[in-house]
């Protein structure tokens, strides 16, 4: 076997792999959302615990599809499929992908769409960087998380903002270098950012090229992840 | 209409996959979304099964179903044989969005695909609008159905101008309805206001359709490059742009291309079979041989496959020298293959095996048996094979036979200059060069007159005695398009001026469909089923 077939069956061995994870982790998801539903409400311990599992799969799941988007786009073979969507239907989604998180942490989760918003994207790629930054938002918020989508000046706004603490300061603007660079040191946090930069500069209309910001304050007071697109 | 949940619980459903505890996990998803009646199958055969056996509402698939068939092939079938409608909502699940799924040719998509794993509530939120986009675009499909075409364009202009979030699915309907009918700068139009709102990879190459039907390959190759360089998953982009390149005659290129979209995605028996095939053209019979191989294993399952891969390879493995392996392979043919087509073609490719082993008694005895066989059947193959059988008939000998089907092809495809030069070399390689130059004359030439008699009479109104001409005529060119929309396009005027008549619409309606098969170009198609439609609607209007 010669060094470039090996490359190959190490590729598919780790596509595999991925793809079997995912399966298990779906199935973990599916069990312990059932044990929740039937651990009694007195048990505050267990419920947290059980929480806390959820929580971790589903971080689990969203960068294992993003693992295998990102390859995907590096290799050029990502079926990038940008098409129309109607906004509130996205926003719906968006928030039934972290309904049930929501929940068990108690917290608040709504989305405010301009109506009749339509845009045009890649759906799976946009819903995964924004119901990651809508993780994100649940981690550090103390109650509430929103989702806002509209369109001021021409470009389609998707905005996360929470009521907690904001970023650190040394994280504010917009990502620097061409492509996000990775930072060990941002840890989980920073390859979410990596992924949603990645998307949105896929996201390409005339001259413009989609971009992410990171502020504080907004409606909320907390931080604010944006995702803009042409 | 009923609240959501009701909804949910009066429908059918049929889950599909293979890994028992996904299984049981989709289930009861489906189950807290409110639905009741949930079916299960394990892999593509159960599914084939529990599909043929009742009408479904929903099919959630797993796009990897094991060894057998996959998702997709789970879905091409039972649309293709009509185990599921317009109706059903069909939504592959899988671990990550693959080419095929989106990419390819709009027929063979899913209604959606979910990627793993997934909650109730998106589970809940997806099926609920699919249903609902169901019940909009079931008029558009039903109209496609039936061969309503002009009806499902107005249907599609008229859901666009209801629903802005669903314009560019709707254009993209739209658009290949209207290149299917052969309007092309209809088809034009609707794809270049999609790109001049959004530009994306299917209009990109939707326009390359157009312009290849218009014989502008140039452009065509032009717009398919760029579609590809964009957008490298776009699978149709690739096969067009091999058939381009083809037909400019680049046999190299058009192979390189079909190898590199095999490459983001290698499980299509349909580019595999075009791979052999332009391979076993330019003597590359270990790409061939492989291509071959990997098409007939993609299509082992499937409903739909016939038997070219197999004639390919058996050729290859022959022309490479492995002749048990070529008479192998033949024997697969015979075994597994029903109907007139293969066994002629498998006793072809049979004579040039033995031929080429030598075995000069043995491959003229086939001959012999192949010409008796040819006799008896009706000139029923396509162009492509008629000419093969024919080659093989000249060459084993059997020249009046050989001389017959040549003629025959080269009379009823007298305007398709590949076809001809293809008819010339066969006669060439069999030493009758010149005796192929002077069939290949007067076979034309005799199209031609048959054709102009009857043209004339119609075009002086005498449309009775027209009409006998062009009987007479047909006989002669059964496969001749040109030949075959004169009759529709005679009929048409005939059902315009008199009034209805059952049998000639539905005689010009074959014409049409039978020419479609063998033109490349469709707007003159286009033009008779749009006539034949609006006859059929005031026909309707009346009743």
């Amino acid at each position: 076997m010669n060094a470039q077939e090996s490359r190959l069956d190490l590729t598919t061995y780790l596509v595999s792999a991925i793809h079997d994870m995912k399966n298990s982790v779906g199935v973990m998801t599916a069990e312990l959302e059932r044990a929740m539903v039937h651990t009694p409400e007195g048990s505050g311990l267990v419920r947290a615990g059980l929480s806390s599992t959820l929580w971790q799969l589903q971080r689990l799941r969203n960068q294992l599809v993003q693992a295998m988007a990102l390859y995907r786009i590096h290799q050029n073979f990502y079926p990038f499929d940008p098409s129309a969507h109607a906004m509130t239907d996205f926003g719906a989604e968006a928030l039934a992908w972290v309904e049930g998180l929501a929940l068990t942490r108690g917290m608040e989760v709504r989305a405010e769409v301009t109506p009749g918003l339509t845009g045009f994207f890649d759906r799976d790629l946009v819903s995964s960087a924004v119901v990651q930054a809508l993780h994100n938002g649940m981690r550090f918020a103390r109650r509430r998380v929103n989702l806002t989508i509209a369109r001021p000046n021409d470009w389609l706004e998707l905005r996360v903002e929470d009521d907690g603490e904001g970023f650190p300061e040394a994280i504010l603007g917009q990502p620097s270098g061409p492509v996000g660079r990775l930072d060990h040191a941002a840890g989980s946090a920073g390859l979410g950012l990596y992924f949603s930069q990645v998307v949105a500069e896929l996201h390409r209309h005339h001259e413009r090229a989609g971009r992410i910001r990171l502020e504080n304050g907004g409606k909320l007071g907390g931080a604010c992840f944006v995702l803009q697109l042409p | 209409m009923g609240a959501p949940a009701d909804d949910f619980a009066s429908r059918r459903y049929l889950v599909v996959e293979d890994y028992d505890p996904m299984c049981g996990v989709l289930r009861e998803l489906l189950r807290r979304c409110g639905a009741r009646k949930v079916s299960v199958a394990a892999n593509g055969t159960q599914a084939m099964q529990a599909l043929s056996m009742a009408k479904f509402d929903v099919v959630l698939c797993d796009h990897n179903l094991g060894l057998g068939r996959n998702g997709q092939q789970v879905l091409e079938e039972s649309r293709h044989r009509r185990f599921i409608g317009p109706a059903t909502v069909f939504v592959i699940v899988t671990g990550e969005k693959t080419p095929d799924m989106v990419m390819g040719i709009v027929e063979h998509e899913p209604d959606d695909y979910l990627i793993k794993p997934f909650t109730e509530a998106v589970l809940h939120q997806r099926l609920t609008r699919l249903l609902k986009r169901k019940r909009d675009l079931g008029s558009i499909q039903k109209a496609l159905r039936e061969g309503a075409f002009g009806q499902a364009i107005e249907e599609c202009d008229r859901l666009m101008a209801q629903d802005p979030s669903s314009v560019a699915q709707l254009r993209r309907l739209k658009a290949d309805t209207q290149l299917r009918l052969g309007r092309l700068s209809d088809a034009r139009a609707t794809y270049e206001g999609q790109m001049a709102d959004r530009e994306v990879a299917w209009a990109r190459t939707g326009l390359a359709k157009a312009a290849f039907q218009e014989g502008r390959l140039d452009e065509a190759a032009y717009l398919l490059r760029q579609t590809v360089e964009i957008n490298g998953a776009y699978l149709e982009a690739y096969e067009w742009l091999s058939r381009v390149l083809d037909r400019q005659g680049n046999v190299g290129e058009a192979r390189a291309v079909l190898q590199r979209s095999l490459e983001v995605s290698s499980r299509s028996a349909y580019r595999q079979l075009r791979l052999g095939e332009l391979s076993l053209r330019s003597g590359d019979l270990d790409t061939a041989t492989e291509a071959f191989q990997r098409s007939i294993a993609l299509d082992t399952h499937s409903a739909l496959r016939t038997p070219a891969a197999h004639l390919g390879l058996a050729r290859t493995l022959s022309e490479a020298g492995q002749i048990d392996e070529a008479l192998k392979v033949l024997a697969t043919i015979r075994r597994d293959f029903e109907g007139t087509e293969a066994r002629l073609l498998a006793l072809a490719v049979e004579v040039e095996v033995h031929s080429r082993k030598g075995d000069a008694e043995l491959a003229s005895a086939l001959v012999d048996d192949l010409a008796r066989q040819v006799a008896s059947n009706d000139h029923l193959l396509g162009p492509l094979g008629t000419l093969h059988l024919g080659e093989v008939l000249l060459a084993g000998g059997q020249r009046q036979l050989g001389t017959d089907m040549l003629g025959f092809v080269a009379r009823n495809h007298h305007e398709d200059s590949d076809i001809l030069a293809r008819v010339q070399e066969a006669f060439s390689e069999a030493g009758l060069a010149e005796e192929g130059r002077r069939v290949l004359e007067s076979s034309c030439r005799d199209a031609v007159e048959s054709m102009d008699r009857s043209a004339r009479l119609a075009a002086e109104g005498h449309l009775d005695e027209a009409l006998e001409a062009m009987q007479a005529a047909r006989a002669k060119l059964p496969n001749n398009p040109r030949m075959l929309y004169n009759h529709a396009s005679l009929l048409v005027r005939l059902l315009e001026q008199r009034g209805w008549h059952h049998g000639h619409y539905s005689e010009a309606l074959r014409c049409i469909t039978h020419a479609s098969r063998f033109a490349a170009d469709t707007r003159r198609a286009g033009e008779l089923m749009g006539r034949l439609e609006e006859l059929q609607r005031r026909k309707a209007q009346r009743a």
